[in-house]
């Protein structure tokens, strides 16, 4: 384990400094703190596994949001039959209603809009870089973006975003 | 954006829980080792391929090479009538004369394949032969001839004789009883000579064996197969066939037409050729060698044969 050196990082130091980035992305799209635990556990197993080679930091972060996304989005595919809205209640995760903080307004957009509007304003990606993570084109990031700032619009019912 | 955030999603923390059970990870998994394999499969693959036809091709090739083509009894008897066929084609008989030759291809046949030496003098009995017993004989040539068809139909074991009058005999077999005056052999089944001397039995219980200066052999027949590649393009073949003094049977100039083989057929790679030796050139026996060679020279096939 001591080898082991991610752009530069240790495995330790990657999870001190990207856990926070990957248990957001997993909450936020499995809205529950049981299944998101799973997703992040795995997340950083496929990265011990694996043990991919990045150029730098940023590559890693883009990676370990690319793999906790295709995690959350394989956990849901195989526990869509077994899901129960009843069973989940218990460790859902509630974000409070703000009228400043939109995070619940967030959550309740489909995935594709939730993912750009999360990259982009949350991570502080460029349409280009969340492009490359969520293998889209452009213009389909831009489209995107656009539409989920309308959906999050009238969601929360308000402009300013 | 103006006064909206999402500070409550960008500042979630993972629980320590999470953290330490993330640390442990190493600990409990076993790191997937990268295997040589994955980082060349391409040029493995390519390697392998290449090793797997090269390996086929020489395991057909060699398989290919070493077939041997099993011959069936039956065989020398569809060998010798594609070979007399060939042989009438070439010829410049006239046309009685080949029907004679082809009577006296396919009767004869069946008699090659008899030792010498069983059941007294079997070729004595051919009925190929010509009659060498005249008007003195018992038996008379059937009267219900048919002297207008030219040519005999090919005798067929199965086929029913609905002329003669006693039953069928084996035509090597040598009545017991010596006072019985009827002809020794039944001549074959189907066969419609249009010489009515042709049904005359040449050979009477009692009769003593021909003399050594007649033929005692019919035609002999000599096969051998060869690679295809050693025949040449344009598929001739000859044979000649030496006595046990080395002295050539047949006609002196080896590239007549009496030595002419014939390819019949193709097998597995391999060109059956057959050659028949006509009628009265082996009087004794013995062992022969003979050869098969090309236009130029070039044995293709040597063996011996003892007959």
């Amino acid at each position: 384990m001591a080898d082991m050196s991610f752009a530069g990082l240790s495995y330790e130091q990657v999870i001190a400094k990207y856990n926070q980035t990957v248990v957001a992305v997993c909450v936020m799209r499995l809205k529950n703190w049981a299944d998101a635990e799973d997703c992040f556990q795995n997340t950083f197993i496929s990265l011990y596994k694996n043990s991919p080679t990045f150029s730098d930091e940023a590559h890693l972060k883009a990676w370990l949001i690319r793999v906790a996304i295709n995690e959350c989005n394989s956990y849901i595919r195989k526990n869509k039959k077994f899901l129960s809205f009843d069973d989940r209640k218990d460790t859902s995760v509630d974000f409070p209603y703000d009228t400043s903080d939109m995070s619940w307004a967030l959550v309740e957009l489909e995935p594709k809009y939730r993912d750009v509007l999360y990259l982009y304003y949350c991570e502080k990606y460029k349409i280009d870089e969340i492009a490359e993570i969520l293998s889209h084109n452009p213009n389909t990031v831009k489209t995107l973006l656009k539409r989920g700032r309308e959906k999050l619009k009238s969601i929360y019912g308000g402009d300013g975003i | 954006m103006n006064n909206i955030n999402f500070d409550s999603l960008t500042n979630i923390k993972a629980p320590e829980a999470w953290i330490e059970n993330a640390l442990n990870i190493p600990s409990t998994v076993e790191k997937k080792k990268p295997l040589l394999f994955f980082k060349h499969s391409r040029a493995i693959a390519a390697v392998a391929c290449l090793v797997l036809v090269s390996v086929v091709s020489i395991t057909i090739y060699l398989k290919h090479d070493r077939l041997v083509v099993p011959i069936d009894p039956n065989y020398t008897e569809t060998l010798a009538s594609v070979c007399n066929d060939a042989t009438d084609a070439t010829s410049d008989k006239n046309e009685t004369s080949s029907n004679q030759e082809n009577t006296v291809v396919l009767e004869t046949q069946p008699y090659e394949l008899i030792e010498p030496t069983e059941g007294g003098s079997p070729n004595s009995q051919k009925p190929t032969q010509k009659p060498i017993v005249g008007p003195t004989l018992p038996n008379d040539p059937p009267e219900n001839t048919e002297p207008s068809q030219p040519q005999f139909e090919v005798p067929t074991e199965a086929a029913s004789h609905p002329k003669p009058p006693t039953p069928t005999v084996a035509p090597t077999v040598v009545p017991q009883d010596p006072t019985n005056t009827q002809p020794p052999i039944d001549p074959p089944p189907c066969i419609e000579p249009s010489d009515p001397s042709w049904e005359v039995p040449t050979v009477s219980p009692t009769e003593a064996p021909p003399s050594p200066s007649e033929p005692e052999f019919g035609s002999i027949s000599f096969s051998a197969q060869i690679r295809t590649s050693l025949v040449s393009g344009d598929n001739l073949v000859y044979c000649s066939v030496y006595d046990s003094n080395n002295h050539l049977i047949g006609d002196s100039n080896l590239y007549s037409a009496q030595h002419k083989a014939y390819i019949i057929g193709y097998s597995d790679g391999k060109a059956i050729l057959s050659y028949r030796l006509p009628d009265g050139l082996i009087t004794e026996h013995g062992t022969y060698s003979y050869y098969f060679y090309n236009r130029y020279g070039e044995t293709l096939y040597y063996n011996t044969k003892t007959i």
